[in-house]
């Protein structure tokens, strides 16, 4: 039976991502993006913590 | 009495200087003292702005705020200051005594009404005070023009003689140095809209200040208010009107961008702290002149789409990346006042009009801290949303499924309540009926974050967290996509073993594992 075109979509992508997969991109890819990735993490994940020095510093407004 | 002379009610022609007497005879402010405050420049240009033609005052005006700080402090006084003061309207049609009297005996008409309210912008309360004068401030905020939000503003109404007329803002007051100072400014105005938003009772400034040096008290004295409060009294004040103090670092660009646009997307004010320095103005002394920190309340934000923020953009990417500008009551200053982002040797920085010392040549504010005055059940934070919908880009950036120009979204994070997210999916383009009846169908929380992943204008993928789970729980309420290969994609991956052996397709199957429901729009 012919599949719709949304599985057909979904097929493509499945294949394209394994093709990808044995081409080893796909680890290549995610180490370039982990750079910029982890940064922004970071930074959003340290805004949240309660930085000792700034509890230190007594700051009148 | 001549028949057009109505002593509680003036209407004068605008002017600068005609404001300015007005603000000088309802006070004990002389005008040499009315010019060299600040906040006239800054009025100037907003009337210029808007347009403004005609003032009407209104005399023997009580005002709450004033009303209980003169109750706390000025009442016992030796001298005898006055407890009401005088309400200046503005509007952007010329006006004579005759004309409002006479749409003032039309008062009954849709028509005369309307004529008025679309002139309408606002008012101020002037203080009978010798010099902080700028009481509570409803003045309608700039017109959009495509790419200012003030998403936190909503509307106040005055009641002038019988006419119902109202003015879509944040309220705004100067600080009067006695019973508050600029925190407690910047917290009054914050307050005033989260008591709309989460049901308090509004506090007026003498409160706050009370509250906030209740628990953590000052090495001085609370009132007069000279010292100002710390960052661990302002988060008392928030405590004090039933709600959640949210401290977030600020001094990172991103960091300040994406969380204000996050939260002012729910209406929630946000308290910005600003450490004030200036240059000296012997251009030999290259050292920052430090002028201690300040306290203002973001309202509102300017997107400028064609600006990329200061930082190269190469991986996952915000729409808050795109702020150009923000727009904050700066009690120094006026409400609405324009801060460009902008970035200098040492940190992000914001312009302001906030005038130093003589010494002092051009003051700029560094982003210390944001304080953000929650309700109790939001508690899932920005930070959380942001780190699952970046984990997802990249995973699907690795499985290289997003093709683009540089195959990541662009994702639209914000904090939302359930009726405005239901009220946008119902006029959503992009979604067919039976994609849209379900999702409008889907019991969801109160509140609740919305990751929008876009390619382009076009939307790809969206993500709906409940905002009062816990951070371990299954709290993504709903994926869903009109693109179906995209999201069965995210939905099927971990059938097969290969991709999701992989570190990107572990983070696809997780976000897949914590999805309660999926909706495909074919």
């Amino acid at each position: 039976m012919a599949k719709d075109p949304a599985h057909r979509d979904l097929d493509r992508l499945l294949q394209r991502a394994e093709q990808m997969l044995r081409a080893g991109r796909v680890e290549k890819r995610f180490r370039a993006a982990s750079k910029s990735t982890d940064e922004l993490l970071r930074k959003l994940r340290r805004a949240q913590d309660v930085d000792p020095k700034a509890l230190r510093k007594q700051v009148t407004i | 009495m001549s028949p057009g002379d109505h002593p509680s009610l003036r209407v004068t022609k605008y002017s600068i200087d005609a404001f300015m007497q007005l603000l000088s005879e309802c006070s004990e402010c002389t005008e040499a003292q009315v010019r060299e405050k600040l906040h006239l420049g800054y009025f100037e240009s907003y009337f210029r702005d808007v347009n403004v033609r005609t003032i009407v005052s209104e005399a023997d005006y009580i005002d709450l705020d004033y009303l209980t700080d003169y109750a706390a402090y000025y009442v016992r006084c030796f001298h005898h200051y006055r407890r009401d003061c005088t309400r200046l309207h503005f509007f952007s049609e010329d006006l004579s005594q005759d004309d409002f009297l006479a749409l003032l005996s039309r008062a009954a008409d849709p028509a005369a009404r309307e004529d008025l309210q679309a002139a309408y912008k606002g008012f101020i309360v002037v203080r009978p005070l010798p010099q902080c004068v700028i009481g509570r401030t409803c003045l309608a905020h700039y017109d959009h023009a495509g790419h200012r939000h003030f998403p936190v503003a909503q509307p106040y109404t005055a009641n002038l003689s019988g006419l119902e007329l109202s003015a879509h803002t944040v309220p705004f007051q100067e600080q009067d140095q006695v019973t508050a100072a600029c925190a407690t400014s910047a917290l009054w105005s914050a307050l005033q809209i989260t008591s709309r938003l989460f049901n308090h009772t509004p506090m007026p400034p003498v409160a706050i200040t009370q509250a906030a040096t209740t628990g953590v008290p000052l090495r001085s004295r609370a009132l007069p208010n000279t010292d100002g409060l710390t960052i661990e009294q302002m988060a008392h004040g928030i405590r004090a009107a039933g709600l959640e103090p949210f401290y977030i670092d600020a001094r990172d660009a991103f960091v300040l961008r994406s969380t204000l646009y996050s939260y002012l997307s729910c209406g929630i004010p946000v308290l910005l702290v600003v450490h004030l320095a200036g240059s000296s103005k012997n251009r030999l002394d290259p050292r920052p002149i430090s002028l201690g920190y300040h306290a203002v309340t973001v309202t509102g934000y300017s997107l400028q789409l064609s600006d990329l923020g200061d930082r190269l953009v190469r991986g996952p990417r915000l729409v808050s990346d795109h702020i150009g500008k923000v727009y904050a009551h700066d009690d120094q200053v006026g409400p609405h006042a324009r801060m460009t982002l902008i970035r200098d040797r040492r940190a992000p920085c914001l312009t302001t009009s906030f005038r130093g010392p003589e010494n002092v040549r051009q003051v700029r504010a560094y982003p210390y801290a944001l304080l953000l005055p929650l309700y109790h059940k939001i508690r899932i934070p920005q930070q959380l949303v942001c780190d699952l919908a970046f984990n997802l880009d990249r995973a699907l950036y690795s499985f290289g499924v997003l093709p683009g120009v540089d195959e990541h979204l662009c994702w639209n994070v914000r904090l939302l309540t359930v009726n405005d997210f239901k009220r946008e999916v119902a006029s959503r383009a992009d979604l067919n009926d039976t994609a849209r009846v379900e999702i409008l169908t889907t019991p969801l929380p109160r509140f609740l974050w919305h990751a929008a992943g876009n390619r382009g204008n076009e939307p790809a993928l969206d993500l709906v967290l409940d905002a009062t789970d816990i951070a371990s729980g299954h709290f993504i309420r709903l994926a869903f996509s009109s693109d179906p290969g995209l999201l069965r994609f995210i939905m099927h991956l971990a059938d097969n073993e290969a991709l999701a052996a992989t570190p990107p397709g572990q983070a696809i199957a997780d976000v897949a594992a914590r999805t309660k429901a999926f909706v495909v729009s074919e």
